[in-house]
């Protein structure tokens, strides 16, 4: 991130220097255009386009014929359901996101370091995104239902009898990030591989010469050059958490237990009454919450980093080979 | 000493993590081989008819190929949404490779007016979740006269701007050395994308097309919504549709449905090391 | 097995869509043992790319560009907007009846000698020559009678009644008959000359110990003479001394006179559980199996009737229209489409269809109930329009009988309108909730169907919204003309006066009873307080008994049709289902040996009602509770209600239980078609058809019900165990009486599902045990608070 933006200021402020400098800079305008160019039109088309409406919608009335001004904003706003299904998500997020992206990093570090059966535990960890979820479903009811196996070992450990339904009540929001953990560690674990494998070796030979432990140079080479990877996983694993839902609608219905009940669910019920100028202009406070999110987000880091660890992050980035 | 005790350690974490997937998937491996009466007899209370305590079993009593020849031989359906999936993700998977990566190219290794603003922007739209865009998205799909066709599935595919984030990141990893090596040769910026690039940026490529293919393969809201012609619809409709009345059935049918992405990742996962490998011997 | 159908199905479709001549021939030449590689390879290079094009392309392909002379088949409900130009279609026409049958009851309809047509009808009961057959043939401008036919062929014994006559591959007629005092099954061979000769009559007596004999529902006899007899399971082909050769297995079918299946020559075809079979008749093998098609649903119903191109391809009919194979293919194309002909009418049944001379076909279809039978003949028009121009949609979440008769009839009545029926899912199976979300995408984009079926549909909100178009003019119209019940209509008139939405159908749940009992049904308080010899009602899983309550109890649980319950309101709810539940020995989940003892099932019933005048029969419950939905649902009631000459029917708090609700979309560019579809919908023609889906809500045909005849040798036996019981047809007096209950409902009861299923869920632990009727009562209302908070 922080090498593109670079970039972009370089390029901003060299176009008014020189003029061999600002050839290059009209010359990589004009190639980002054409490299750009066929994505740019498709996407303004297939998903421009209908957000657009989408925020149009948000000031309209439910059929789309009327305008309303704010109306629907301060109605969603002040909505109670909107509100349980905000802070559920929030803290679902909270919940899962930290467990998901460490735990995922920690598998794939030790994937990729493992000398033997790496391609066994490669391919073991993402088998879970490649199952229909509605298959998985029945393997989980017959895992957490109150006849199920989850209770039966309870009662083979306890002596107690058990017949808690485990996806509805207290553990509804511990099974849900459970499940959810489940299919999505693999898909992140991919990701970190990738990240992982485009870190050249030389800059662990150089380490390793300069006798840097295993420690040190997880620490010093390994995690700043993972720092896109994460947060491409962070991003991912937010729009995954959305779908989610599948699980959590086959597993506890329409209306599950409060602690569950999140954005898709609202969603979904305001789509079936046709109230779609709610569920745009959720989606609206939506967007804006996570661009707040994502710009405190770079804004914290940006104050965390601090201007002397940034100095020696790129005294050491010398040969990590970013622009 | 130390450090293979350590390594064993790992090993055994990992063998724990793989055991706590393999377990669920092989309940529902080995229900897809049951008959339905022995089904039925072990999980009568998951399926919702009746209640009986769970008889869980990693290894059907009487192993019966019964659900999975139902599904392979007798069922036409069953391969016509097959076919349909094919159809629909495959050449969606092209169309991202051809206009992503580009993109990708352009967002990782250019600098122009507006670029991050309009990055921030191609990642919001990838964040929405589908129901929000569904009408408007059909108000569009409908304008265009694609409805209840293939096509539905494959442009807005094609245009997602999940691959161009993820193939972003890695151009953007590729060493500026390379392309500065590239340059005093006297390629053109054509060649460079294809001769650097494509190779450099190879793992994130293949990893955008993988998890590409994963979501494309089980998408269900979309042919939903936009496929009103059965005949149409992919395979991943073709699961809910029968959980109740087939339980085997529907077990054989998710086992047979995550076949092609495993099977594929399986292929994928060599190419993958291979551009990991090529990339390493270049620098 | 079937793996290369699909790949080579895109190639065949196109291919056979543009020469329908040579499309057999085309089938034959395919691979029938079809290895999967073959049909993937081919679909590779062929239709990866030409495949993603979607039938949208082909669609225009096939409509645009017709060869000449070519004959383009209809299309099944796709692309009509482009193919509207496109020409040639089947055009039904019906044949006139023998004016002497007119009263006739149908035996039989083949092509016999010469493939001459013959027509075959019986006296009915009551009529003087009773049992008397009549032969009619055909001679190309109406029906001639055979007039000595009937004293050359008649049977001896005058107790022997004639089933059905037929004519076999040997070229020799047979008929089938019954002894109507011992009940044993004849077939006979006519003779040319003298009395017919009896076959196999050794097979057809009872064996030892039993009452019964076998009572196969059809024979056949092929070139060799060799007499196929269709047993249930199978069916088992005799030399004609009697000697058995072997069996083939088929579809279970029960004693109707319609068991599918033909002989050709070499072949039997036949309906097994998963497909088409077709077996060798030298030694039994099976030679191919064909699948149902799945999605189209094309031969899987019940009533088809199946029939062989005399090429070795295979013609399957039934209420979708006609389809056929080739020989050795397994791809069906739709010939005739039902939907656009008397085919898809749901009054009648298709009995025999088979191949005239040429092109053309024809087919016999038997009203509901035997009261009578018509002939059609199909016959293909180059200059008729494949498809009529215009296309009037109608939507209904579930499959629909009502909307299905309402769609044939006023087709036939504007030729110039298709009506395309559209249902998420067939009448048993459950809706999801994305098929609702698709069809809210095409209203909210102001498209979608025309005519909706809103039973299952969210119509709170299509009112609210501004979906439904208001329909106040038209009712007052249909009022005028053709008036419906008068308290049912107020029910759905608003306050404003507009209509939104009607039903055309409504169940009426029933009390068999005392006086007491009645009483008890008057609060759920009364219902729980109820003290008697027997418990009010019999044993039932607290599910059904909540969902049973919150429906009789509707007005005083969600008055007025508000769903707000409070959470006081909401605990005596519990408690009085709990107590009712005590009484009775309900619970949860009952075990597969209660279940067996207590005649009672796990599942979740319609409205709670499981239907107890049995259980109120047997003794275990001291009334019973019935949801009438058509008139043969008084059959048992009314068989219990004369051992007990101290009970009476009534219905329970005036509630009924509105069904096909009937609603026009406003964003529709036909509303006026739609609005003169909905008459139709209402009309006396349609409304007087049985579809077990409600009672008609037009007087007319409710009257038409009382007094209509046809049915009367019809009865419905039930029992479990030791226990049974049966009744016959109820006489117009019954029917009029039941007619008198229903008049007096007026209270429509349309419990909210989503509440529904709130109560049951959060009622589980209260009546496990685990939480008390309070606790219970305050985590339901929760939930409540929080669906009603998505709504401000």
């Amino acid at each position: 991130m922080t090498g593109e933006r670079k970039g972009v200021l370089f390029g901003y402020r060299g176009s008014e220097r020189r003029s061999a400098q600002s050839r290059r800079v009209r010359r990589q305008r004009r190639l980002a255009c054409v490299f750009l160019a066929p994505s740019l039109l498709g996407v303004a088309m297939f998903y421009g386009a209908p957000f657009l409406d989408v925020a149009r919608r948000s000031f309209l009335d439910a059929m789309g014929h009327r305008f309303v001004g704010m109306e629907n904003y301060e109605g969603v706003w002040n909505n109670q359901a909107f509100r349980l299904a905000i802070s559920n998500t929030v803290r679902f997020l909270a919940a899962a996101l930290p467990l998901l992206l460490t735990g995922s990093l920690l598998l794939s570090l030790m994937v990729y370091g493992a000398k033997v059966k790496k391609g066994l535990f490669k391919t073991t960890l993402i088998l879970p995104m490649a199952v229909p979820a509605a298959a998985m479903v029945l393997v989980w009811k017959v895992l957490l239902c109150p006849d199920g196996v989850i209770n039966q070992l309870l009662f083979a450990l306890t002596g107690q009898i058990w017949d808690r339904d485990w996806v509805n009540g207290i553990t509804a929001f511990p099974v849900l990030i459970a499940t959810y953990l489940w299919k999505n560690t693999g898909y992140d674990m991919l990701l970190w591989l990738a990240g992982l494998g485009a870190i050249p070796d030389s800059l662990y030979d150089a380490a390793k010469v300069d006798g840097a432990g295993a420690f040190a140079r997880l620490l010093y080479i390994t995690l700043p050059n993972l720092k896109n990877t994460a947060v491409l996983v962070l991003v991912l694993s937010g729009i995954n958490s959305f779908r989610v839902y599948r699980e959590a609608y086959l597993l506890s219905g329409t209306y599950p237990d409060q602690s569950i009940y999140m954005i898709p669910h609202l969603f979904s019920h305001w789509f079936l009454t046709l109230d779609i100028q709610r569920m745009s202009t959720g989606a609206m406070f939506l967007v804006a919450f996570m661009a707040m999110a994502w710009g405190l987000g770079r804004q914290g880091a940006w104050i965390a980093a601090g201007r002397e660890q940034r100095k020696k992050w790129e005294g050491k980035g010398r040969k990590r080979g970013r622009i | 000493m130390t450090k293979t005790v350590g390594m064993r350690i790992q090993t055994m974490i990992l063998f724990g993590a793989c055991l706590l997937i393999w377990l669920p998937l092989f309940l529902m491996v080995s229900a897809s081989f049951m008959p339905e009466d022995e089904l039925l007899w072990r999980y009568l209370s998951p399926l919702g008819i009746g209640k009986a305590p769970v008889r869980a079993g990693l290894i059907p009593s009487y192993p019966s190929w019964e659900a999975l020849s139902e599904l392979l031989f007798r069922s036409p359906g069953f391969f016509v949404m097959f076919w349909n999936s094919c159809i629909q993700v495959f050449p969606m998977l092209l169309g991202q490779l051809l206009v992503g990566a580009p993109a990708a190219w352009a967002f990782a290794r250019y600098s122009f007016p507006g670029k991050r603003p309009l990055f921030c922007v191609y990642i919001l739209l990838m964040v929405l979740p589908f129901q929000v865009t569904q009408v408007s998205n059909y108000l569009v799909l409908d304008g265009l006269g694609l409805l209840d066709s293939h096509w539905a599935m494959i442009l807005p595919g094609i245009w997602s701007t999940f691959p161009v984030f993820i193939m972003t990141r890695s151009f953007e990893a590729v060493p500026k050395a390379l392309l500065e090596a590239a340059c005093l040769d006297g390629a053109g910026e054509a060649e460079t994308f294809f001769l650097v690039g494509i190779p450099a940026g190879y793992p994130g490529i293949v990893t955008a097309l993988m998890l590409g293919f994963m979501d494309g393969w089980n998408a269900l809201e979309q042919p939903m919504a936009y496929l009103r012609d059965v005949s149409l619809w992919p395979l991943a409709l073709y699961l809910p549709d029968i959980v109740q009345d087939k339980a085997a059935v529907a077990f054989a049918a998710g086992l047979v449905m995550m076949m092609p992405p495993v099977l594929l990742y399986l292929n994928g996962q060599g190419e993958l090391e291979e551009g990991v490998a090529a990339y390493g011997v270049k620098e | 097995m079937v793996s290369a159908g699909i790949g080579t199905m895109k190639k065949v479709n196109q291919t056979g869509r543009k020469r329908n001549m040579g499309f057999m021939k085309l089938l034959r030449k395919l691979p029938a043992g079809r290895p999967a590689a073959f049909g993937l390879a081919v679909c590779l290079a062929a239709s990866l790319m030409a495949g993603c094009k979607g039938k949208g392309d082909d669609g225009k392909e096939a409509a645009s560009a017709p060869l000449p002379g070519q004959e383009v088949p209809v299309n099944i409900g796709k692309d009509q907007g482009e193919s509207s130009e496109a020409m040639g279609r089947y055009i039904e026409t019906a044949m006139e009846l023998p004016g002497e049958a007119e009263n006739d009851r149908y035996i039989s309809f083949f092509q016999g000698r010469d493939r001459a047509l013959e027509l075959y009808t019986a006296a009915r009961e009551g009529a003087d020559k009773l049992g008397e057959v009549r032969r009619f043939l055909w001679q190309g401008d109406g029906w001639k009678q055979d007039e000595g036919w009937w004293d050359r062929v008649k049977p001896h014994e005058p107790s022997v009644e004639i089933r059905r006559v037929f004519y076999g591959l040997d070229g020799k007629y047979y008929f089938s008959a019954m002894g109507q005092e011992e009940y044993i099954y004849h077939l006979y061979q006519i003779q040319e000359e003298g009395e017919s000769a009896e076959l196999l009559a050794e097979l057809f007596l009872p064996g030892e110990g039993q009452n019964y004999g076998l009572i196969p529902p059809k024979a056949e006899v092929d070139r060799d003479g060799r007499i196929l007899i269709y047993g249930m399971n199978e069916a088992t082909l005799y030399q004609p001394d009697g000697k058995k050769l072997f069996s083939m297995e088929k579809s279970w079918s029960g004693t109707s006179e319609n068991s599918v299946g033909y002989m050709t020559g070499e072949e039997f075809v036949t309906k097994a559980d998963k497909g088409i079979v077709r077996y060798r008749l030298s030694d039994g093998q099976k030679i191919q199996e064909i699948p149902f098609e799945l999605g189209e649903g094309l031969l899987s119903e019940e009533s088809l009737v199946l029939f062989g191109d005399g090429d070795g391809g295979i013609y399957g009919a039934n209420e979708r229209g006609l389809a056929h194979v080739g020989e050795g293919g397994s791809l069906w194309e739709l010939l005739i489409d039902g939907s656009l002909n008397t085919m898809g009418m749901r009054s009648i049944y298709l009995q025999e269809f088979f191949q005239g001379e040429e092109k053309d076909y024809y087919g016999l279809f038997v009203e509901e109930g035997g009261a009578g039978f018509q002939i059609f003949h199909y016959t293909y028009d180059p200059d008729a329009m494949a498809a009529p121009p215009m296309t009037l949609t109608v939507y209904s979440l579930k499959d629909n009988s009502t909307a299905r008769q309402a769609a044939a009839l006023f087709q036939k009545s504007h030729p110039e309108v298709r009506v395309e029926v559209l249902s998420g899912v067939e009448e048993n199976k459950t809706p999801s909730e994305e098929m609702i979300r698709a069809l809210n995408t095409e209203l909210l984009s102001g498209k979608g169907a025309d005519v909706l079926v809103l039973d299952g549909l969210p119509w709170k909100s299509y009112e609210e919204k501004g979906i439904l178009a208001d329909l106040s003019e038209t009712f007052g119209e249909i009022q005028k003309e053709d008036p419906l019940m008068d308290q049912v209509l107020a029910g759905f008139t608003k306050e404003d006066g507009s209509i939104y939405q009607m039903p055309a159908r409504i169940c009426v749940p029933v009390l068999i009873g005392t006086e007491a009992e009645r009483a008890a049904f008057d609060s759920m308080e009364a219902m729980a307080a109820y003290e008697g010899e027997k418990p009010l009602m019999a044993a039932e899983t607290y599910e059904n008994l909540l969902i049973l309550m919150a429906n009789l109890q509707y007005p005083q649980l969600f008055g007025g049709g508000k769903d707000d319950i409070s959470e006081e309101l909401l605990a005596r709810y519990l408690e009085a289902v709990r107590s009712l539940g005590e009484k009775n020995g309900s619970r949860t989940v009952f075990t597969e040996e209660e279940m067996e003892q207590l005649w009672i099932s796990n599942h979740r019933v319609p409205n709670g009602i499981r239907g107890t005048a049995i259980k109120f029969d047997y003794g275990t419950a001291a009334c019973g509770v019935e949801n009438m939905a058509g008139l043969y649902d008084l059959i048992i009631p009314d068989a219990i209600l004369q051992k007990h000459p101290e009970a009476s029917m009534e219905s329970i708090n005036k509630i009924y239980f509105p069904g096909t609700l009937i609603g026009v979309n406003q964003g529709s560019d036909k509303t006026e078609l739609a609005r003169e579809f909905v008459r139709c919908v209402f009309s006396e023609e349609v409304q007087k058809e049985e579809f077990f889906d409600g009672f008609p809500v037009n007087l007319r045909a409710q009257e038409y019900n009382c007094v209509s005849s046809g049915r009367d040798n019809i009865s419905v036996g039930s029992g479990i165990g030791d226990y049974h019981i049966s009744g016959g047809y109820p006489n117009t007096e019954k029917r009029r009486e039941l007619y008198r209950i229903i008049g007096g409902v007026s209270v429509p009861v349309m419990v909210d599902d989503t509440v529904m299923n709130m109560i049951v869920n959060g009622a589980r632990d209260y009546f496990e045990g685990k939480a008390t009727a309070e606790q219970a009562a305050s985590a339901i209302c929760r939930q409540l608070a929080l669906y009603r908070a998505e709504q401000e």
